[in-house]
């Protein structure tokens, strides 16, 4: 759908037009901010409510996408501040993850067998914009679009996706090792 | 695995892109607002229940130190109750910031964050301290026939008082020093 058709819909009209085409994506978000099963679908329904109140104040400044994208995350780091607080000084930045040793995660995910849990982990533990960048690179995105939703400067955002590449092909490399 | 299988996989995740109804939505904002309004008339009723105590000591005691606590007491309480009415602030943002850039959302909460914390204690704490001070050396002179020795008792709770403030200056330092390792 392009932008003058969405900007000419109704508030409810335009929430249900961006779920149908970005919900799958918020659900995933979701995902990387909230453990807990219960929590999370709180939230989830938090984020459909920032939302529907956000889409009645959006003019076109950037594309639905960017400005889903963004509800999201900006909601899911509100909702998660009292707990992030408190984990901070056990989050830690993309700069200094790649050279923690694995040994803590590898016991605990132990029984696990999907990449995709281990990664969820690592998404877990890192500090707010950190994770929202490697939640948008998981998307697929690119970092120009990465750098539209989170206002980070494509350099920094270059350089995240380096450390992010890094630090994926070491897990999934420790991973088919164990598997070996 | 390769980089693009993950990619792949955490893309086809089993996620559901279940809108909610109009009428939940209405329902659930409508309870978020009914949790703030029953949170803000909480701290009213705490402080109501704190100035008629404070007044009916005011009545019954007849010493000077416990009388001019207790005005001061109901004068910080009505001060600490009209700042909390005047800045009111709802924890959740306001709709329309949601949409900004994650970075400045996230720079403009801590700093909303460290603000509140280099404020708060001189606008919520502070005026209950003269109070606090004179009502206890009074309850020491005065109730107690002079026996207890009530200045010590009220620097002590002054120190308290000081301690905490230190302790918010302390978590705003710390706050700042987030915002600016922020790009």
């Amino acid at each position: 759908m392009d932008l003058l058709r969405f900007l000419s819909l109704s508030q409810e009209s335009r929430y249900h037009a961006a779920v149908e085409i970005h919900g799958r994506d918020v659900a995933r978000f979701v995902a990387g901010y909230e453990k807990d099963p219960a929590r999370r679908q709180d939230l989830l329904q938090e984020v459909h409510v920032s939302l529907w109140q956000s889409l009645a104040g959006f003019r076109g400044q950037c594309s639905v996408r960017t400005w889903v994208y963004r509800v999201a995350h900006n909601t899911c780091v509100t909702h998660i501040q009292k707990s992030l607080r408190s984990l901070e000084r056990q989050a830690v930045a993309l700069d200094d993850i790649a050279d923690r040793a694995d040994d803590a995660a590898d016991a605990d995910l132990a029984n696990r067998r999907l990449d995709l849990q281990r990664i969820l982990a690592v998404v877990h533990s890192l500090k707010a914009l950190d994770r929202q960048v490697m939640l948008l690179y998981l998307e697929d995105l690119d970092a120009a679009a990465i750098a539209e939703v989170t206002g980070l400067s494509a350099g920094n955002i270059a350089t995240k996706n380096h450390r992010l590449k890094s630090l994926l092909a070491a897990r999934l490399n420790n991973r088919s090792r164990d598997d070996d | 695995m390769t980089e693009q299988d993950l990619k792949i996989a955490w893309q086809q995740q089993a996620t559901e892109a279940v809108a909610m109804s109009p009428l939940q939505l209405h329902a659930s904002a409508e309870a978020f607002a009914r949790l703030i309004r029953k949170r803000n008339r909480i701290e009213y009723v705490a402080g109501a229940f704190a100035i008629v105590a404070f007044a009916f000591y005011f009545w019954l005691f007849d010493g000077a130190l416990l009388r001019a606590g207790s005005a001061l007491l109901i004068l910080g309480m009505l001060f600490v109750l009209h700042q909390l009415h005047r800045r009111g602030a709802s924890p959740r943002p306001a709709p329309d910031d949601l949409g900004a850039p994650c970075l400045a959302f996230h720079r403009a909460a801590l700093v909303r964050q460290r603000d509140a914390l280099r404020s708060a204690w001189a606008w919520y704490v502070l005026p209950l301290v003269p109070g606090m001070m004179i009502f206890i050396w009074g309850v020491a002179t005065e109730l107690a026939g002079g026996r207890a020795s009530g200045r010590w008792v009220a620097i002590l709770v002054a120190a308290v008082f000081v301690a905490v403030a230190l302790l918010n200056r302390w978590a705003a330092s710390r706050l700042q020093r987030e915002i600016d390792q922020l790009e």
